[in-house]
Order: C-alpha cells, then sequence, then structure tokens
C-alpha cells in the first residue's frame, strides 16, 4: 500500500529569490547605468540614488534568500536520497562552504573558480534528461567556456588572444542557443499568446540593436558576461524565445522552470561573483525538480504549486502508471 | 495562522540579515571576475613596453567591444587589450599592449585622430562598482588617458611638414590655454588624469606624479602608466591594500575614426596587488602576436580540461541512469 508521505520544500523563496534577483538586475546592474542618459542628470540625482539604493538592498536581500535556498535544496536534496537529489544537494553544500571559505580568504579565489565550475558541471549532470534539459546544457556550456578564460588566464599561464576569443565566441553561442532552444524546457507547446508575446519582445529587440541607440552592448557584456560580438538580431530572436518560454511557464503554473529562467538570467555566463555562480546553481537544481525523468517521480518528483504566493509548498509522491504501490523511501 | 507566522518570521529574518549587511556594507559575496596580478618586481620598471622585463611577464587578455551606451558610440576595432601590472617602492605601474599596425600620432586635420588608451579606477573602494562609462552620480571614477599626439617625443610631424609659428606669445593668441584646457598648456603630458561622476562631468585634474609613455613597435602600441600608491588629490583611489581594485580599460585606433566615445571598452575587471614575483615567459624573437606561444601547452591543457568536464559529466549521468532501477527495487 502506498504510504502517502509529505515533503517540503519551501517553493516560495525560491519564488521570492527569483524576484529579487531580477529586482536587483534591473534596478542596480541595468537601471542605475540606463538613468544616467536622461539629460540634466543633476535634477534627478536623488531619485537615481534612492532607486540605486532600492536595488542595493534588494542585492543584499537576494545573496540572503540566496544562501537561505541553496541550503534548503541542500537538505531536500539529500532527504530525497535519490542518487540524482542527492548529488544536487551535496553539490549546493559545498557550494556554500567553498564558497563562504572564499569570503573568509581560507580558499583562494581561483580555487573557489575551479570548484564552482566542477560543481555546477556535475549538478548539470544530475539534472540532465536529454533533450528537454538541452538549453540547460548549453547554459553550462557557455558558463564554463566563459570561465575559462577568467580561470585559464589567472592561473594557468595564460591564454592566447586567439584562445580567449574562440572560448567568448563559445560562450556567446552557447548563451543565444541556449535562449533560442528554452522552450524544450516547457512541458508541452507554449500558448498563442506567449509566442506573441516572444515576438513582440524580439521585434523590440531587433529595432533597439538595428537603430544602434540603446545601451544594449554594454548591458550584455556587463549583465551576461559576453562580449556581444554576435548579431544584435541574434540577442533579439533569443530575447523573445526567453520572453515565450517565461511567458509560458507563468501560464501553465510551472512555477520551478520559471523561477530557474529568471534565475539564469540574473546569473550570466562566466564566473563573475560568487552570489552569480550561485544564482546559476539554483536554476539548475530547480529545473532538476521541475524536469521530472520518466518513471522516477515515485521519489524525485516535487510537484510545482499552483499557489504562486505560497511560502511553503506541500509536495506528494505521484505514481507512474504501471508501476506497484510501494511505501516511498522517504516516508 | 501558523503557516502566515512562519512565513512572516522567514522573511522578516531574512530582511534583518540583509540590513546589517547592508548597514556594515559587508558583502558575503566575492568577485570571481578576471584579476590581473600587479607583481612586486626589485628593480624599478622602465617606461618602455617592449623591454623584456615587461615582455617577458605573462599578460592578461581583456576582451573590449564598442561603446554603445552614449552619442557619439561605436568602435570597437580592437578586440583585447594585454595587461601587465607590477609595482616597486610604492609606485603601480600598469602596461597595456594591443595590436594596430596604423599608428596615429598627429591630428593636424579636421578628420585626423590620434591613437589613446585609458585605465579607469572607482575613485574610491566599495562593494558595488560604478557604471563602466564615465562612473555615475553616488560613484565617481578616476580615469589616466594617454594620448600618442600629446606624447613630446613622439614623431608629431611628417618629414615635409611645417608649423605655423605666431610672433606673439600672449594670452590673446592663445585662447585656449588662457581659457585652461589642459592640453593647450606648455607642459602638456602624454597622460591626463581626469575624474567624472556620470556623462557630461569629466574634469581634468592635478596629474600629481601620474606618468606614462607609449611606443608602437611590430604593429602594436605599448603604453606604461605608473602612480604613487598614495594619490595627489581628492577622488583618486589609494592603492596598496589587500583588496582587489575594479579597473576598466579602453582604447580608441585614430585612423579607424575613433575618439571621443567611439572607442573599445572593456567591462570593469580586477587587480590585485600581490607580494610575489610576478609569472614568467621566455620572449620569442618573432611573437606571433596576438596570438602569442603561451608559456604552457594550453591547447592541450584546455582540450584536457573540456575532456575531463565531459567524462565526469558522462560518468554522474551513467551513475544516474541506474536510479530508477536502484528506485524500482527499493519498491519492489
Amino acid at each position: 500500500m502506498t504510504k502517502s508521505s509529505e515533503r517540503w520544500l519551501p517553493a516560495g523563496l525560491p519564488g521570492l529569490l527569483g524576484v529579487l534577483a531580477l529586482g536587483e538586475l534591473v534596478l542596480l546592474r541595468t537601471g542605475t547605468r540606463t538613468l544616467v542618459h536622461i539629460p540634466g542628470l543633476g535634477r534627478y540625482e536623488t531619485p537615481i540614488r534612492i532607486l540605486a539604493e532600492v536595488g542595493r538592498f534588494a542585492y543584499y536581500l537576494a545573496v540572503v534568500s540566496l544562501v537561505a535556498v541553496l541550503a534548503i535544496l541542500a537538505y531536500q536534496g539529500i532527504r530525497t536520497r535519490t542518487p540524482r537529489h542527492v548529488t544536487g544537494g551535496v553539490g549546493a553544500l559545498v557550494f556554500l562552504a567553498v564558497a563562504g571559505a572564499g569570503r573568509l580568504e581560507i580558499l583562494a579565489v581561483p580555487v573557489v573558480g575551479w570548484a564552482s565550475v566542477v560543481l555546477l558541471v556535475v549538478v548539470t549532470a544530475t539534472v540532465w534528461r536529454g533533450l528537454r534539459t538541452l538549453p540547460i546544457g548549453f547554459f553550462v556550456l557557455g558558463w564554463a567556456a566563459a570561465g575559462w578564460t577568467v580561470l585559464g588566464q589567472g592561473t594557468m599561464g595564460g591564454l592566447s588572444g586567439r584562445q580567449v576569443d574562440t572560448l567568448m565566441l563559445t560562450a556567446e553561442i552557447s548563451l543565444l542557443l541556449s535562449a533560442v532552444t528554452a522552450p524544450l524546457l516547457l512541458k508541452g507547446p507554449p500558448p498563442r499568446l506567449a509566442i506573441l508575446v516572444g515576438l513582440g519582445f524580439a521585434l523590440v529587440g531587433a529595432a533597439a540593436f538595428v537603430s544602434g541607440s540603446s545601451t544594449l552592448t554594454i548591458l550584455i557584456l556587463w549583465n551576461l558576461g559576453v562580449p556581444g560580438w554576435l548579431p544584435g538580431v541574434g540577442y533579439a530572436i533569443a530575447l523573445g524565445s526567453l520572453m515565450t518560454t517565461l511567458w509560458s511557464a507563468l501560464a501553465t503554473d510551472q512555477r520551478l522552470t520559471a523561477i530557474g529562467l529568471m534565475l539564469l538570467t540574473a546569473g550570466g555566463i562566466g564566473t563573475i561573483s560568487t552570489y552569480q555562480t550561485g544564482l546559476v546553481l539554483t536554476a539548475v537544481l530547480l529545473f532538476g525538480y521541475a524536469i521530472p525523468g520518466p518513471g522516477r517521480d515515485l521519489t524525485g518528483t516535487i510537484a510545482e504549486s499552483k499557489r504562486a504566493d505560497s511560502l511553503v509548498v506541500m509536495t506528494r509522491p505521484t505514481r507512474t502508471p504501471g508501476l506497484p504501490k510501494t511505501p516511498s523511501p522517504v516516508g | 495562522m501558523r503557516s502566515t507566522l512562519s512565513r512572516l518570521a522567514v522573511v522578516l529574518s531574512l530582511v534583518l540579515v540583509a540590513v546589517v549587511l547592508r548597514v556594515t556594507d559587508a558583502n558575503p559575496a566575492i568577485a570571481q571576475t578576471q584579476t590581473i596580478g600587479a607583481w612586486r618586481v626589485s628593480s624599478e620598471p622602465v617606461l618602455d613596453g617592449s623591454a623584456p622585463e615587461w615582455q617577458s611577464i605573462v599578460p592578461i587578455f581583456v576582451p573590449t567591444t564598442a561603446q554603445q551606451v552614449t552619442p557619439p558610440m561605436g568602435g570597437g576595432t580592437v578586440e583585447r587589450v594585454a595587461v601587465r601590472a607590477v609595482h616597486w617602492e610604492g609606485r603601480l605601474y600598469v602596461m597595456l599592449e594591443w595590436a594596430d599596425h596604423t599608428p596615429d600620432y598627429v591630428t593636424d586635420r579636421y578628420e585626423a585622430f590620434s591613437d589613446a588608451a585609458a585605465i579607469e579606477f572607482p575613485a574610491e573602494a566599495g562593494s558595488a562598482v560604478p557604471f563602466v562609462c564615465m562612473g555615475q552620480a553616488d560613484q565617481a571614477v578616476n580615469i589616466w588617458q594617454w594620448r600618442s599626439d600629446q606624447q613630446q617625443d613622439a614623431p608629431t610631424l611628417p618629414a615635409d611638414g611645417y608649423v605655423d609659428l605666431y610672433p606673439s606669445t600672449d594670452d590673446l593668441y592663445f585662447p585656449a590655454r588662457a581659457a585652461g584646457n589642459p592640453l593647450s598648456q606648455g607642459d602638456r603630458t602624454p597622460v591626463q588624469n581626469l575624474v567624472a561622476g556620470g556623462f557630461g562631468t569629466l574634469t581634468a585634474t592635478d596629474n600629481g606624479e601620474l606618468l606614462g609613455h607609449g611606443l608602437h613597435s611590430d604593429g602594436r602600441w605599448m603604453v606604461v602608466y605608473t602612480r604613487p600608491f598614495e594619490p595627489s588629490g581628492e577622488l583618486q583611489p589609494t592603492f596598496g591594500g589587500e583588496q582587489p581594485i575594479d579597473v576598466a580599460f579602453a582604447v580608441w585606433d585614430g585612423s579607424k575614426g575613433e575618439r571621443d566615445g567611439i572607442k573599445s571598452v572593456s567591462a570593469f575587471t580586477q587587480m590585485t596587488i600581490t607580494s610575489e614575483g610576478p609569472p614568467r615567459r621566455s620572449v620569442a624573437a618573432s611573437d606571433d602576436w596576438p596570438a602569442y606561444t603561451p608559456p604552457n601547452p594550453l591547447v592541450g591543457v584546455t582540450v584536457g580540461f573540456f575532456a575531463v568536464l565531459l567524462i565526469m559529466a558522462a560518468g554522474v549521468w551513467v551513475y544516474l541512469r541506474r536510479g530508477p532501477k536502484e528506485t524500482n527495487d527499493e519498491e519492489q
């Protein structure tokens, strides 16, 4: 007989983290850098200062939330006792320990960087579900390539200019491919409205790139960690695809997928800071819960909440048709 | 009710910790961006960037891109800058090197522009770095800009060139000098010390002991800047601390029409002043710049690294594929 087990994941907290990280991205990393275009800067100095301060506080709150979410994901993953989630959980714990040791200067920054790359690759392997997780694979490949330009130059004795170019281009192409293939993360085809929304964003993005009247290239370099060497149209298509996926995920209650996309966007490509690396790691871990493997729902799946504002989501194991009713190993 | 209270408690706890961190300016995260080592050297560095003592130091390549923030926009013809930094007896030396096959020393026509390079530091260290383009209202930046046309020993005129000579030397005939234009003063230097707190606020300030010198050789510019750790005035950073310093770079190629905002810019990266000596490489007689041969067989190492990652990922995935069987076994 099935023993109904209940496991708990504060899924509202990742949601809060997603909102805070995007808020910080919009206000601090983007807003304060674009608002300076306003003519007569002096007149708007006070509002800009206020927005910057709000963004800075959102950053600190996001960092604190990130630590809490990673700790919860570690606890939750280890508690499930399934190899993939245990590996993910241990990965989250190790990352927290390594990042903390880096902050306390117990570990050198390059060691933290190398550990981040290894952890992210291992955790990505644990969430790999074939074609559906292809966008995550592309993103992490790009992340590792961009990270390699930093770590390879810092500790390996140098890279040649062409190697740097090749790695950065790999990172940029991977980033765009990740965004373009993002709809694969969804459970089904995107709704028509989501496609229209994506088209709208793609058109606006293309117009902004073509007109050259925007801050987009430098913001891409600054926020996403890639130099923006590829044509702007590629970025416009990627933006449209990403928005279609995000809209679809929100409209069809695929909440963890939506949060994961938000965190990847805020995290960016490459080893930029332990905060941004943590966002990417959290996103990958959440995708591991959002995209269950076939026939593995008995123990590993956390159902996505329909209560978008919920801080605590109660999850129940779902049963794969054809398999016998048995007690869950995690009661 | 109990659930609501527990949620509220969690959120309030997070907010409280964030407030404490903000007030104390204690950032729990650390930067993982490129770090440029400012290495300790035992003898005074020369301002000639082509000298073996500079060329033997392993550089850090910093990618650059076109400036697209504010008009005039564009540039991006230089894709990367090689950066080396050392310190000696309380002075910081930074050398920038980039490929440019057409040195531009002379700005004798409206459409002629000088080659140039700039280094930007936040005026004050902080948990957040300022906007890379001229800083922002609450976070100023200090910029060291070197210009080839301002360098006294550079060939400023072609062999068949000539100059007009004004017989009068009083301010009436030199309005720019009289107005205080720093580029028109007699004691001009190739490096300007500038501060800015947003667009339209760029201001020249006292150079103090900021020096610099550029040299063009073998299709590349090598420009060395130096300044004491202690600044000569306000809105300039102090060096020598243990914390990394944020730093960004910009390069102009005059013959490609680059001037003002039309340039190649990098994002902020970090520089760490260390007591260790610089990593050296053997300087080949014919460096295949910009793809010079690295000191290690990096191609093999790079391929090996990605191969290891791939094998590791494949191993984890294969191991996890046993999951359903294990799970089902447990469920039998």
